[in-house]
């Protein structure tokens, strides 16, 4: 006769053990998957320190001269070494302000934000905008997979008037009308 | 496509990291990138991206030329379609070599099309564009490549993806047949291994010329 042993186990276990067997079902059947809130650096490794300590704009500001040096080596570059505008007189237009300011002149540009110290300074930056009319096209653009490399008859340059610097490329077939709102444009002519 | 296990994504995310870099052409239009890719279509003319290339050429403080082979950019671009290219280049302001960085480009809670652009370490987002798709279905990640092994150019690097699903959780790897990492060169001989070791699809590693 076997003896009728009754075990009473501990509510905490019996509720422990219900809930792993609900746990393991139900990663069987919905699949488990861990769900950070957001994504993490790989841990133990070095990060890069964020350039927090601003951007330095020194040196003498460039000449009107200089700036279109840089948009000419710029248009060459992009295969238009003659740019001229609809009448094909070689023209480039160049507006002074910050680079905030160009950079929201963009289409579709929502929102140009100075997130970090080091970011402020840079948008505060002095830039040369210069529009110039061509046949551009910029084969060494960073592209997806299968994309065209980009095209375009206007060539917008956003240059720091300082370093020389492009902090901006564009390629569109017209001007980007919030360029009017940065001032007055002054004309120059260019070899071509 | 099942859009609850990410094969859409309402954002994407990378940490990637440089080991080294040089291209001694870029002052002639050579350029080397580790980037990210968020497409919008199938044609692979609407997409936002973001990474760090190699290479510096400006004037000094001094007002003289001053040119580096391998001074890393951030940069960040986008695209709407035929002739609307955009492209921000960082002066000089880059990631130090095999230190991993991040960057987002995602929606910000709400499917509307607006996606922002937001450096791992920025308290808010750096530039937002609007009029974009609400979602994507082709997240790429890689190097992008235009010079030749000739010029003496070298690459090294990696980048592990992440995807936002659309119920706003986020995951590493990018899951699904429609999301998985693509690499993108034009040039060669390339070393690419995708997906990067120890890391699952949505990750590469990558090296020029050669392995």
């Amino acid at each position: 006769m076997k003896p009728n042993i009754k075990r009473k186990w501990p509510f905490g276990v019996v509720l422990l053990c219900a809930l792993v067997a609900l746990g393991i079902t139900a990663n069987a059947v919905f699949g488990g998957t861990t769900q950070p809130t957001q994504p993490a650096e790989p841990a133990g490794e070095v990060q890069a320190t964020p350039p927090a300590t601003g951007y330095v704009q020194s040196g003498p500001r460039l000449t009107q001269t200089q700036i279109e040096e840089v948009a000419q080596q710029e248009a060459a570059r992009a295969g238009d070494a003659t740019p001229g505008d609809a009448t094909d007189k070689a023209t480039m237009t160049t507006v002074n302000t910050s680079l905030q300011a160009a950079a929201e002149a963009a289409p579709h540009t929502t929102a140009i934000h100075a997130s970090s110290p080091g970011m402020e300074a840079l948008l505060k930056s002095e830039v040369v905008v210069v529009v110039m009319h061509g046949q551009f096209r910029f084969s060494s653009a960073p592209v997806p997979k299968g994309a065209p490399a980009p095209t375009g008859t206007v060539m917008t340059l956003t240059i720091d008037s300082h370093s020389g610097w492009v902090d901006q490329r564009e390629l569109t077939t017209s001007e980007a009308p919030g360029l009017k709102a940065l001032g007055t444009p002054a004309l120059a002519e260019v070899a071509g | 496509m099942n859009e609850a296990k990410g094969e859409a994504a309402y954002g994407a995310y990378a940490n990637m990291e440089l080991f080294y870099g040089r291209t001694p052409w870029y002052y002639k239009g050579d350029r080397q990138n580790g980037e990210f890719w968020v497409d919008m279509n199938e044609t692979n003319t609407r997409w936002i991206e973001g990474g760090a290339y190699v290479g510096y050429y400006g004037l000094n403080n001094s007002g003289s030329p001053f040119y580096s082979e391998t001074t890393p950019n951030y940069f960040y671009a986008r695209s709407y379609g035929p002739e609307t290219y955009a492209e921000f280049d960082y002066p000089g302001i880059g990631p130090a070599y095999g230190a991993w960085y991040g960057l987002y480009i995602a929606e910000q809670g709400v499917a509307n099309g607006n996606w922002c652009v937001q450096w791992a370490w920025d308290p808010s987002p750096t530039a937002c564009y609007n009029a974009f798709p609400k979602k994507s279905e082709q997240l790429q990640t890689g190097l992008e490549y235009v010079t030749t092994p000739g010029t003496g150019a070298e690459f090294n690097g990696r980048s592990v993806g992440w995807t936002e699903w659309n119920n706003w959780t986020w995951h590493e790897g990018w899951y699904g047949a429609y999301a998985k990492a693509h690499v993108r060169y034009d040039g060669s001989p390339l070393c690419i291994v995708a997906p990067a070791p120890g890391y699952t699809y949505g990750s590469v590693a990558f090296s020029d010329p050669g392995c």
